[in-house]
């Protein structure tokens, strides 16, 4: 977008105004300055607008708005991906969901889902379905209590219940969206109505999957307004394992194995310097006689005979993996063990959370991605390898995916903003190169890593991907500069 | 207060932290008063960690020192289990779940239980504490 003249800046203000109401509009440069940035090495960018929607006819209007006047639209609920996702690249409006479109609008406890507004956050919606629907349950990522649950869920995030169910992006039944025209679009079975209802978003199938318009375009195609998340039943017993693993290849085969074995809800490994960084050493450094991965595996169950059993196979795993790599691994349960060791631990398990080791510095950065499973070993290897050679702690984090179908793969480094953002990004595109190379597929992609990934993909996909983007937003609008284009 | 050195390795924090439950009760500094000797303890499969006690306070540091007085080995299963009370140690030593060496020095060993006995017990509380909370 070209720089907007005075007067046409003007004209905008004056419009938004008329939409959303003097107190809901800002251009002021203190107001806009915390939406040009966020933590990662990603450019900023001021934003012209930021702007606080409550219903559904104002985001159509500001669409509307925006495509005639061919300024850009970034949704945004808390700014604290990591990725730089809702940096303006090309300036424009900021449609802040966080502060009046955040509620939450139904949950059907029968059909076991939510219907969310976009700014509804992880916290809230526990607090809700604690208070209001204890049967049920939703799940959470390593985040803040204030990230938004639908960003993670549109984004393909992950949580503490992937290895038994996947990416968050599998959990949507549906979405409300509005289009570049102002259309208010309903993807999903809750297509099967004229007019909104609030019983009929209980899936996504057998018609043809339009979600896929929407979900991991990062806001490139539409905006958002309602999204239907599934929900889970709460099992009566909820604990967690704390697992304890020398050897990268050994620690990859054990977690392979037991999500595999379909008993545990979720697997976490991290490098042991992340455990250390939860018990208030700031830069450590691994001593030789130390594992080299701790693992979280949250467990939920019927009844304690359920539990019992699942315990009894996690053991079987457990041997099959010793007899193959030797005394290399341990388990044991997660909550002694932490007051143990130290209760900074428990920030991995009580999620949502503030987990304090990825909030410590001003700068956090990271190489998210999908990774083939059987190339975990040798990724958590070459990635410490990477840390030392930049000097940085290991800071590898992983799972296993919907039983082992895929794993996560993320090396992180938090760092100076003043005096190491340099060296982080070095870092980063060596994450990245390793990364692909064994077949890692970036999530919440930063537009100079998928500009990389450009270089590696099927251009034909890419043409695609190209042309759907120009016929869901021909006038540019959506988040513009996102995936360079 | 007892100074407590900040060790730099998991086990070590695990022990530093478990001093500290002790040492929040004031019951740490009467306990080591005037006590020299350097202790042991391996968990096996991972690693040790030498802790000494000395009138300056309390080091500790990755690895067996050759001159430890006395030195206590177990799995990570039974130091769990002594926390959450599902065994004691004079049921674990006869079943060889924890071993001594240097087991000729009683006094040495008999007050390092007394430490870390008590710590072990308020983690394994503390930890069926948060068990609860998550329902388990």
């Amino acid at each position: 977008m070209e720089k907007l003249t005075d007067h046409k800046r003007s004209e905008i203000k004056g419009r938004l105004v008329g939409i959303f109401g003097q107190e809901n509009v800002t251009d002021k440069a203190h107001d806009l300055f915390p939406y040009s940035y966020d933590a990662t090495e990603c450019e900023p960018h001021m934003p012209d607008f930021v702007v606080l929607p409550e219903t559904v006819d104002q985001v159509v209007a500001v669409v509307k708005m925006a495509s005639e006047a061919g300024v850009p639209l970034v949704p945004y609920i808390s700014g604290n991906n990591i990725g730089g996702l809702t940096i303006p690249e090309r300036g424009g409006i900021i449609v802040d969901f966080s502060k009046r479109m955040n509620r939450i609008l139904h949950v059907h406890e029968s059909h076991m889902y939510a219907i969310l507004e976009p700014g509804v956050t992880f916290g809230q919606l526990k607090k809700y379905l604690d208070e209001h629907h204890p049967g049920l349950r939703y799940s959470y990522p390593f985040a803040p209590p204030f990230s938004g649950a639908v960003g993670n869920a549109l984004l393909s995030g992950m949580n503490n219940m992937s290895c038994a169910h996947g990416s968050m992006g599998d959990w949507i039944n549906g979405v409300e969206v509005v289009l570049y025209d102002g259309t208010v679009a309903r993807v999903g079975s809750c297509f099967l109505s004229k007019e909104f209802r609030a019983d009929n978003w209980y899936s996504r199938y057998p018609m043809p999957d339009l979600l896929g318009l929407f979900v991991n375009w990062q806001g490139m195609t539409g905006i958002v307004t309602k999204c239907a998340v599934q929900l889970w039943p709460r099992r009566p017993i909820e604990t967690a394992y704390l697992g304890i693993a020398y050897g990268y290849e050994t620690t990859a085969e054990f977690m392979r194995e037991l999500g595999r074995a379909e008993i545990i809800d979720d697997i976490s490994a991290v490098s042991v310097e992340v455990a250390k960084m939860a018990l208030g050493i700031p830069t450590p450094i691994k001593v030789p006689e130390e594992p080299d991965f701790a693992l979280l595996i949250p467990v939920s169950a019927l009844t304690q005979k359920h539990l019992e059993a699942k315990h009894e196979i996690m053991q079987d795993v457990l041997a099959k993996v010793k007899q193959k790599h030797g005394n290399k691994v341990f388990l044991t349960g997660f909550d002694t063990f932490a007051s143990l060791v130290g209760e900074g631990t428990r920030v991995f398990y009580d999620l949502p959370g503030v987990i304090t080791p990825l909030v410590e510095y001003s700068g956090l950065t990271w190489f998210g991605s999908y990774a083939p499973p059987e190339h975990l070993g040798v990724l958590f290897e070459k990635a410490t390898a990477i840390f030392h050679k930049y000097n940085f702690p290991a800071f590898v984090y992983s799972k296993i995916m919907k039983s082992g179908h895929y794993g996560i793969f993320r090396p992180i480094i938090r760092y100076k903003k003043d005096s190491e953002e340099d060296r982080a990004r070095k870092a980063m595109e060596e994450f990245f190169d390793l990364g692909v190379s064994y077949g890692c597929i970036p999530y919440k992609t930063p537009v100079w890593m998928c500009n990389k990934l450009k270089e590696h993909i099927d251009p034909n996909w890419l043409a695609l991907f190209k042309k759907v983007k120009g016929f869901m937003d021909p006038n540019g609008i959506f988040n513009p500069g996102r995936w360079g284009i | 207060m007892t100074k407590i050195s900040e060790p730099q390795d998991i086990l070590g924090l695990g022990i530093r932290n478990l001093l500290g439950y002790i040492e929040g009760r004031g019951e740490l500094e009467p306990l080591i008063a005037n006590w020299e000797k350097t202790v042991v303890i391996e968990l096996v499969g991972l690693y040790a960690v030498s802790i000494h006690f000395h009138e300056k306070g309390i080091q500790i540091e990755p690895g067996i020192d050759a001159n430890f007085d006395v030195m206590v080995s177990m799995s990570l299963e039974t130091i769990i289990a002594l926390a959450d009370g599902r065994t004691s140690p004079v049921r674990a030593f006869l079943k060889g779940q924890l071993k001594v060496k240097k087991a000729w020095h009683v006094g040495t060993l008999l007050k390092f239980l007394k430490i870390i006995l008590p710590a072990l017990r308020i983690a394994g509380e503390r930890g069926a504490r948060h068990g609860k909370t998550h329902r388990s």
